[in-house]
């Protein structure tokens, strides 16, 4: 009835694809609790960007994948930047919706990749179980879009940018229809594993878990609160180190099957490599902060930053600007450069040392 | 097939995203300016937003706005003070509306002061303004010289314009600030003294 399959391991797996969602609702209320608004703008930096980096070392730091999908990955980008911009100076708010809608449908796509590796690992499902779970997701992350306070404020809100005015009773009838579509695909859902079951297949309960776990942050996240702020800082939590993780193992594996073209992928996966994996995002993440002029405070969820401290007149300190602050972190780098110089030949470069003499 | 089959989310994407666009840029031909829900034009959303969201801060914000347009100033004040007792964050024109609220009601300076901190702690980055309000401006050039170095002595305004509600009006200026992040603001520094004129003579 029941055989288990995971996509890393289970000790991982509990860590990575049932855990962290709940991590990350604990660490979004904390953040919602303690942080300012400008912590989701850490977060982005943090994880979000890197997560981007992670699929171009898939594809553009992968030789296999580069040829495969070469004309995809040329012609894709052109268009879509050709279409960004065209959308920049006609039509910025559909350029905006197209962001959104097209982030929502990826978050949906994602989970149910990952669901989709649980039945492959484990062997479970049938050759229908696929559509099945995409159209569960499709009814509830569309479920929780159309019904969670948070994001109706933002589809009515946008449908009035394009004079399409709602009335209640409308809005009203929507969110029934959504109510009646779920309430009577579930029986159908349940009726699939029922037929799984008696066609002689298995079900995969950790594909279950992770769904449950993932529906968890979602719908918690979005009604729970009407922060925004909230939503926005589990979601990408989960979604973008649960994306940096499969894409470590993946090209991991890849390098100990040891039949791939090395690249710039191999050079930052496989064995002992994950602290580049993970320098190489981070290193991305400040690049593309640089590149569009952002201020790199954005890293400091609005705690670390260079804001200046103010004047102490009863010890005769004079406050210092954002300028001076800068000024001064710039100086502590330069001469923490100098600390780690002096410490490291304090101990590189002993004339007694039988491994140093074999240099000389 | 196998083409189509390649780049078909993009088609899907970009054929909706197409027709969307063409909506709304047929949309903006006729307007100078997209519907602002803060104003009487938004009514409709309010409306709505009060039916489906009733609850909401948000929804309070936008009922706030449309006391306002009615010059029901309590009404304001109650539901701006409801919307931001769920510490709400996210919704930056209400935390600057407030703040500019207090700064018009003379709000006593600590409370002003209060009220930017937190617009600025959650939006350090931002590039909106506030609007101090003054009887009377500069008259000639040596003046507003004199006026925006009294300006630039100030640590948390990082730009600043000082011009007539109405152009070519002697009656009623303001003094719109753009302010430097990281510094702590003290709005007493311009509220506290009688005059603009003061403001120079303080320096």
């Amino acid at each position: 009835m029941f055989k288990t399959g995971y996509i890393i391991n289970p000790k991982l797996d509990m860590v990575w694809f049932l855990g962290l969602p709940f991590a990350a609702v604990l660490a979004a209320l904390g953040a919602q609790a303690w942080l300012p608004f400008v912590a989701v703008a850490s977060i982005n930096l943090w994880i979000t960007i890197p997560h981007h980096y992670a699929t171009w070392v898939r594809t553009y730091g992968m030789p296999e994948d580069w040829i495969r999908f070469r004309q995809e990955l040329i012609l894709g980008p052109i268009i879509i930047v050709a279409m960004a911009a065209a959308g920049m100076v006609w039509a910025p708010i559909t350029l905006l919706l197209i962001v959104m809608a097209w982030d929502h449908q990826h978050s949906i796509m994602q989970q149910h990749g990952f669901g989709r590796i649980y039945d492959f690992k484990a062997g479970t499902g049938m050759s229908n179980t696929g559509k099945f779970d995409l159209t569960l997701h499709w009814i509830l992350y569309s479920f929780m879009f159309l019904n969670a306070p948070m994001f109706r404020n933002l589809w009515i809100r946008e449908l009035y940018k394009l004079e399409v005015p709602l009335s209640v009773q409308f809005v009203d009838s929507l969110l029934l229809a959504s109510r009646l579509v779920l309430f009577l695909f579930i029986p159908i859902y349940l009726f699939h594993l029922w037929k799984t079951l008696r066609n002689g297949e298995a079900l995969n309960p950790v594909k279950y878990a992770f769904i449950g776990a993932s529906y968890f942050l979602w719908y918690f996240a979005a009604w729970h609160t009407n922060s925004i702020l909230l939503f926005a800082i589990a979601h990408r939590l989960m979604h973008g180190l649960q994306y940096i993780v499969m894409v470590y193992f993946f090209l991991q594996r890849k390098s100990e099957q040891g039949t791939s073209k090395p690249g710039l992928w191999s050079r930052v996966s496989g064995r002992g490599r994950l602290k580049w994996f993970l320098i190489g995002g981070g290193a991305y993440a400040i690049g593309v902060q640089l590149l569009i002029n952002r201020p790199l405070d954005e890293f400091g969820f609005g705690v670390v930053n260079f804001v200046s401290y103010q004047a102490i007149p009863e010890f005769g300190i004079a406050g210092m600007d954002y300028i001076g602050g800068y000024e001064l972190f710039a100086q502590t780098m330069i001469s923490a450069y100098a600390l780690v110089h002096y410490y490291v030949d304090s101990f590189i470069w002993k004339v007694r040392d039988t491994k140093v003499q074999d240099g000389l | 097939m196998s083409r189509f089959r390649r780049y078909r989310i993009l088609i899907v994407v970009y054929s909706i995203g197409i027709f969307v666009g063409v909506r709304e840029y047929s949309i903006s031909q006729t307007r100078d300016q997209p519907v602002d829900f803060l104003t009487g034009e938004g009514s409709g959303f309010t409306d709505v937003m009060m039916g489906v969201n009733p609850e909401d801060p948000d929804t309070d914000f936008l009922r706030a706005m449309r006391a306002l347009s009615e010059a029901d100033e309590e009404g304001f004040s109650q539901l701006l003070e409801k919307a931001l007792s769920s510490d709400i964050k996210h919704n930056e024109l209400l935390l600057q509306f407030h703040a500019q609220h207090l700064l018009n009601q003379g709000a006593e300076t600590p409370e002003i002061n209060r009220a930017l901190g937190r617009w600025h702690e959650n939006f350090p980055f931002s590039e909106r303004v506030i609007s101090v309000p003054f009887a009377t401006g500069p008259t000639t050039a040596y003046e507003a010289l004199l006026l925006e170095d009294a300006l630039t002595n100030i640590p948390w305004i990082a730009d600043s314009a000082f011009d007539p509600y109405v152009q070519g009006s002697a009656d009623g200026w303001r003094l719109r600030l753009m302010f430097r992040r990281g510094e702590e603001i003290d709005i007493g520094r311009l509220t506290e003294i009688p005059s603009w004129e003061s403001l120079i003579s303080r320096q």
